[in-house]
């Protein structure tokens, strides 16, 4: 009997054991994975704000070189600038604050008081014009900060910049393309190769030197580069092998 | 059977460690990973707030076009959240400028802002013009003898003030063998005496085309003068301004049409009213009131027994006369015009003939401890802040009149 009863102990502790060994496994990898999901969301706020910061504060996009701050992030921009942004950049993203995962478009609204009472004054948009659409959306974040909209020495208006940052399949594929674009230029490399996941295909109008999603809802971005581009002609994985000559990105898949 | 007991002793002592093991990487390690991600996020995310609050600061207002942050520096200096930058551009409602620029940016209900505003005393800065006419020669010698005590007295007790005494044209060697003008006074570091000719250039050019102080008792346009002109050192921003006048007669004397009496009305007195106007419009232009101090003519109040003059002439002949006309016949116009300068310009006015028997020092004395500062503490707006789920960022106003600093406070929550 003793010896029956240990028959059955043993392979129930070992079985037990297992299931708490499995048990630890899985509360460290649930929390890795939570972990990261957060980390995406935050990912992308972060981005969202610095897009701004940079936007706002860098004399290379809209900030206004200010004596009296010297570097001080103020969120001061040059109404010049702005207008000259938005008419440069109506349909794609400054290269000061380009980010290569995400792509965005801002919009900036100036207030002021007419008579008493708060009224919108101007405002300007620019970015890129078309997003991931369906399930080549991955996620989107707003955000939005004050500015002042310096138009003289004496007038500098309160305002917001807001951006509407997207994480989607044709950001990451423009951005990885853009992004080797602007190292062959630099020779840094001679060769590029990147695995890539879409949901839908992927082509290039050479016209226009836009790569489009051929999502329900078209979506196109411009390139930096001119691309000589294999069409991807469905959803699926790939490798995209990039080369470049005579001005041109080749990019197979 | 003992085999099997530490069998399972050591099965729960292994499941005890392993989710031991659990608890501790959830809470310290991969927590830790992940609350340190969120700690870089929200640190980046608090310099994009401060960045925006910075920006609100730095807009201007439109009618004087300077940044929010000066005129708070300015409100912090004087203590007043409307700020009066003259009668060009007007009054600056500085919570209201702040409160349109936070709700449109950050919404309603949703910010707060509080700047401590320093105890600051400010400069008391007064500029006297005296009556230089040899019925003077009663009231002008206590001023001499005890003027530069008192004001040393009155810094020492933490006021600071500075104090200069225009002497309108003309010297008169009073028989108490006081002169009227400024030999007769001492300088001090914060008291001094000046003819008024010496500021005359400037209110040439600064007044209406044509005017000038005219005589000894011309005060009228002699307080205009000293306003637009200031005391010796300037007029300085944020301090308390004002004009003293002292006589015993109207402004260019009581004299009615050229003879030695009285008219029955300041209205006889064209000359007096348009010196008197100048004065006030002056003093509405620069915001300086007017004080004015009555001299004495009657020895004996209660009595009405009218003085004398006594002084040396141009040719050092002794010189005596009553004052029953026009002067102490003319004490009722006098008042009533002296009343009529301090009434229209938020001054006051004082009767070196009442019956307290105060002298002319009390009186200044009595004008200076008069002087109220009314200051706010801070400057406070927006909505109560919550308990949880606010940021706050600390930004440093300069106040630059001081060279110090305060600390505006604001306070955002979603």
């Amino acid at each position: 009997m003793k010896g029956q009863l240990s028959y059955i102990i043993k392979p129930l502790s070992l079985v037990m054991t297992i299931v708490l060994l499995l048990l630890l496994y899985n509360s460290i990898s649930s929390f890795g994975a939570s972990q990261k999901t957060v980390q995406k969301t935050l990912d992308l706020n972060s981005d969202a704000t610095n897009a701004l910061l940079v936007l706002a504060n860098s004399e290379d996009c809209l900030a206004f070189h200010s004596q009296i701050t010297q570097g001080l992030y103020a969120n001061i921009v040059d109404i010049d600038k702005l207008n000259d942004f938005s008419a440069r950049y109506s349909d794609t993203e400054p290269e000061c604050a380009r980010n290569f995962d995400f792509g965005w478009r801002v919009t900036v609204t100036e207030y002021k008081r007419v008579e008493g009472a708060l009224t919108t004054g101007s405002n300007w948009t620019f970015g890129a014009r078309d997003f991931s659409h369906d399930s080549a959306l991955i996620g989107t974040a707003d955000f939005s900060v004050p500015i002042a909209i310096r138009h003289s020495d004496k007038l500098t208006r309160p305002g917001v910049m807001q951006i509407h940052l997207v994480n989607g399949e044709l950001e990451r594929i423009s951005g990885l393309l853009d992004w080797a674009c602007h190292l062959f230029q630099s020779n840094s490399i001679t060769r590029f190769s990147t695995p890539i996941s879409t949901s839908y295909g992927i082509s290039y109008n050479a016209a226009t030197n836009e790569l489009c999603s051929m999502s329900k809802v078209p979506a196109c971005r411009t390139m930096w580069c001119q691309l000589n581009f294999t069409s991807i002609k469905s959803g699926g994985s790939y490798v995209l092998k990039m080369t470049y000559s005579n001005g041109k990105m080749v990019v197979n898949s | 059977m003992k085999g099997q007991i530490f069998e399972t002793m050591s099965f729960l002592i292994l499941a005890i460690a392993i989710i031991g093991v659990i608890i501790v990487m959830r809470i310290y390690l991969v927590g830790g990973a992940g609350s340190s991600f969120v700690n870089i996020i929200e640190r980046q995310t608090d310099e994009g707030f401060r960045a925006g609050a910075n920006s609100v600061l730095y807009s201007t207002n439109e009618r004087t076009g300077k940044t929010m942050l000066e005129l708070v520096g300015i409100a912090a200096y004087i203590g007043n959240n409307s700020i009066d930058l003259g009668p060009t551009v007007g009054t600056v409602n500085l919570a209201d400028d702040l409160t349109w620029r936070f709700d449109a940016l950050y919404g309603k209900g949703r910010w707060h802002v509080e700047v401590k505003y320093p105890d600051i005393i400010p400069d008391i800065q007064i500029a006297m013009v005296l009556d230089t006419s040899s019925s003077m020669c009663y009231s002008t010698p206590i001023l001499a003898q005890k003027m530069p005590q008192l004001i040393d007295q009155i810094r020492s007790s933490g006021k600071k003030v500075s104090f200069t005494i225009y002497m309108l044209p003309g010297s008169v060697r009073c028989c108490n063998g006081f002169s009227l003008d400024c030999s007769s006074f001492s300088e001090t570091p914060y008291f001094h005496c000046r003819g008024i000719e010496s500021i005359q250039g400037e209110c040439a050019a600064k007044l209406p085309s044509g005017l000038a102080v005219q005589t000894d008792e011309d005060y009228g346009d002699g307080m205009a003068c000293a306003i637009q002109a200031g005391p010796l050192e300037g007029w300085k921003k944020g301090s308390v301004k004002l004009v003293i006048g002292s006589s015993d007669e109207l402004s260019l004397g009581s004299e009615c049409g050229g003879q030695n009496i009285c008219c029955p009305s300041v209205s006889s007195y064209p000359g007096a009213a348009v010196s008197g106007q100048n004065a006030i419009n002056a003093s509405l232009s620069k915001q300086v009131p007017l004080y004015l101090i009555q001299a004495i003519d009657y020895i004996n109040q209660s009595s009405k027994n009218c003085g004398s003059i006594c002084f040396y002439d141009d040719n050092g002949q002794q010189y005596t006369a009553p004052l029953d006309q026009p002067q102490c016949a003319c004490t009722d116009v006098v008042t009533q015009f002296q009343q009529g300068l301090a009434n229209s310009t938020g001054g006051q006015y004082y009767n070196l003939n009442d019956i307290s028997g105060s002298d002319i020092i009390d009186k200044i004395q009595s004008i200076i401890n008069g002087l109220k500062q009314d200051r706010v503490p801070d400057l406070e707006i927006g909505s109560p802040i919550p308990l949880t789920n606010t940021r706050v960022v600390n930004i440093p106003v300069p106040i630059s009149l001081t060279g110090t600093y305060t600390t505006a406070t604001i306070t955002e929550w979603s």
